[in-house]
């Protein structure tokens, strides 16, 4: 579904991301982890679209589709959709509005008719359910008031609502207290379908307790230096990243 | 040469040639009035920029001596013509002036036992008129005022009589059109009588306009005890439309004026939006949006003036800026001696899109009672480039997405329309200006 190749990526005049390659496949979850500054949120971001990064090499597919020739719309059209780590309180636009306008951008877009008012409250009334999600806060403002962990909740919430093939969750776990992350970790797990795949963005292990990766990537200094199974989300949250900088390290001196 | 010394020549000129056909002999409707105005006028000329009102709006450009005035230039539409200047499911009352003349034939008049609507020519033996008429704008200070009230042809007289509560809104269609470049001047008397009530909705529109016109309106609005005006002002103008328009609201006691200002087309807007609260426990709302782009100018100046004591006034206008367009806000508020326990606040938010559009905005407070709350605040910034970027990841595009944006920003105004139709007219206007 995904493939990232040897992807490269500038801010400014400094390399952030220094060939990254990466494959996920339909039905899969895969977890990247690394150190503060390693280039994760980078990562989310480009893939998002975000504007102010300048790609200096590499490509990203997304069903064979490139995907950074799309606008961040087009992107979400094609079914990425990335969960913020910061969402963004938007006062005077109603959370249920915007969805509604977001799934029929989404739906004209691939040749859809408008989603019908009575179907689409349904639905909203469906994956509220699903995620867990307050139905007040579905009326209110995108965001606007929202505690922390009110807006992680919304970004699983509109996850639900709009259905993508592959969702990017950055750092979804930051700020959140056990209870919230539960229920969050609770949406997503409900949303694992075999027909999509997620790519998720942590710093620490707390999150894949409850979101069993299928894949471990651990990114380090822009690259992904060492990949494996759920077990070495475990063994990072042992020793830390210390061991990985070492290591490193010495291969930087041997070669 | 001197452009406005022309047109102002010029003016010279057809005033003598209009005087009779206007009614402006001894025995004429305020020939009094006319007559120290046009004295009024002569002292003030056109403003230019070295006025402190004017500072910002260099109006002389917009001044050209080709303009000539109206002189009862008859315009013949038919009523299939005007179908499209209904907003669509707002159902009441309906009042077409073309170029400033009251055509009944084209109108749906109210009942004139609840209100009185006729020109101001019919209205001149009335006792509302008598007692009302010229006796709030001062021709002394304001230039175009003083043109208007020496040089109106006629005008729209409305009285809403006492008691009268009018539940079905009352649409004003100021159309404009010709194919010569006129000096219009509209000159309007709305009067509400003690403990009436009415919605006003005043669309400034064209039709078939396509030479400049100059269109200098002047109205006077006189709330009487225990009233209430909702009062709408759509001005949705073609390129060809210079508008100047000032507008004088005396508040009596207990009496409530809301006032919502739409500015959406038109080449150059100077709206004068005055209201004297001479008045005890009356309150004064002001709701301004001004959307502009292209060359467009909008200049709206407002002047809130607390007389007495114990009343509340609040100002909000927005302005949304784009492509080279200039905007000007200047808010007065003047609180005299005695209107102590005064509550006045006003704020003003601009959005500049580009780097070419400006807005100068200018809170002016001058208080002379010492117990009195008064706020101001005025921001200018742009859209919020992360939540357009956040709208787009959830698949929406950049128009859209910008115009969620416009929406929500322009919300705190549009919320505030209480005819739902209205609304919904409103928000596709702002929709269409911003596509």
């Amino acid at each position: 579904m995904l493939s990232i190749r040897n992807l490269k990526v500038n801010i400014g005049e400094r390399e952030i991301l220094k060939g990254v390659n990466l494959t996920v496949k339909a039905g899969e979850v895969h977890a990247i982890m690394g150190p503060n500054g390693s280039g994760k949120s980078t990562l989310a971001s480009v893939l998002a679209g975000r504007e102010n990064f300048a790609v200096t090499g590499g490509e990203v597919q997304l069903d064979n589709k490139d995907l950074l020739d799309l606008s961040p719309e087009d992107r979400a059209r094609e079914g990425v959709f990335m969960a913020f780590q910061y969402p963004v309180e938007i006062p005077g636009v109603s959370n249920v509005n915007f969805l509604k306008t977001a799934i029929n951008e989404i739906r004209a877009y691939r040749g859809l008719p408008v989603l019908e008012a009575r179907e689409f409250l349904k639905m909203v009334k469906d994956k509220q359910k699903l995620v867990d999600f307050d139905a007040k806060l579905a009326n209110r403002s995108v965001n606007e008031g929202f505690s922390g962990g009110e807006k992680k909740r919304n970004e699983i919430f509109q996850l639900a609502m709009l259905q993508p093939r592959l969702a990017i969750l950055d750092e979804t776990d930051s700020g959140l207290d056990i209870d919230a992350l539960k229920i969050v970790a609770a949406g997503v797990n409900k949303l694992r379908l075999p027909g999509n795949a997620f790519v998720i963005i942590t710093h620490y292990q707390r999150l894949l307790e409850y979101i069993i990766p299928d894949y471990v990537h651990v990114l380090y200094d822009g690259r992904i230096v060492k990949s494996g199974g759920k077990e070495l989300a475990l063994e990072l949250e042992e020793k830390g990243y210390d061991w990985l900088k070492a290591e490193q390290g010495s291969v930087a001196t041997t070669a | 040469m001197n452009e406005t010394a022309s047109l102002y020549d010029n003016l010279l000129e057809e005033h003598d040639r209009l005087a009779p056909v206007i009614g402006m002999t001894p025995a004429g409707p305020w020939a009094n009035l006319r007559e120290s105005a046009w004295k009024d006028f002569q002292a003030l000329q056109f403003p230019t920029t070295k006025e402190e009102d004017w500072k910002y709006t260099n109006i002389i450009p917009f001044l050209q001596p080709h303009y000539h005035l109206a002189g009862r230039n008859g315009v013949q539409l038919k009523a299939t013509d005007i179908l499209n200047l209904e907003i669509p499911d707002l159902e009441g009352w309906h009042i077409v002036l073309v170029n400033g003349v009251l055509h009944p034939e084209l109108s749906r008049l109210p009942d004139p036992g609840e209100i009185q609507v006729c020109t101001l020519a019919e209205a001149a033996d009335l006792p509302a008129f008598r007692e009302h008429f010229g006796k709030y704008l001062d021709t002394t200070k304001y230039h175009f005022a003083a043109l208007n009230t020496a040089l109106a042809e006629n005008g729209l007289f409305i009285e809403v009589k006492k008691n009268a509560r009018i539940g079905a809104p009352v649409l004003i269609t100021h159309l404009f059109t010709g194919s010569a470049p006129l000096i219009i001047q509209p000159r309007n008397l709305y009067i509400l009588q003690p403990c009436s009530e009415v919605s006003l909705v005043e669309n400034f529109v064209s039709l078939f306009l396509d030479e400049d016109i100059l269109i200098n309106a002047a109205t006077e609005m006189y709330l009487g005890e225990g009233s209430t005006a909702d009062h709408y002002r759509i001005q949705d103008g073609s390129l060809h439309q210079i508008t100047i328009n000032h507008t004088q609201v005396t508040q009596a006691d207990s009496s409530l004026y809301n006032n919502h200002t739409y500015c959406i087309n038109g080449r150059f807007i100077r709206n004068n939006t005055h209201v004297a609260i001479d008045a005890e426990h009356a309150e004064t709302h002001l709701y301004g949006l001004y959307l502009t782009s292209g060359d467009q100018l909008v200049d709206n100046h407002t002047f809130v003036d607390h007389r007495k004591p114990n009343s509340r006034s609040n100002e909000w206008y927005k302005g949304v800026l784009k492509d080279q367009s200039s905007g000007v806000f200047n808010g007065k508020i003047f609180v005299r001696p005695d209107a102590q326990k005064t509550n006045a606040f006003q704020e003003n938010n601009n959005i500049l899109i580009g780097a070419l559009a400006s807005i100068n905005s200018k809170p002016e407070l001058e208080i002379f009672a010492d117990d009195v709350k008064c706020s101001h605040g005025s921001t200018t910034g742009q859209l919020d480039e992360e939540a357009a970027f956040y709208l787009r990841t959830r698949g929406i595009g950049a128009a859209t997405a910008n115009s969620l944006l416009i929406h929500a920003f322009a919300y705190d105004v549009t919320e505030k329309i209480r005819l739902e139709p209205l609304k919904h007219y409103i928000n596709d206007l702002i929709d269409s200006k911003l596509s």
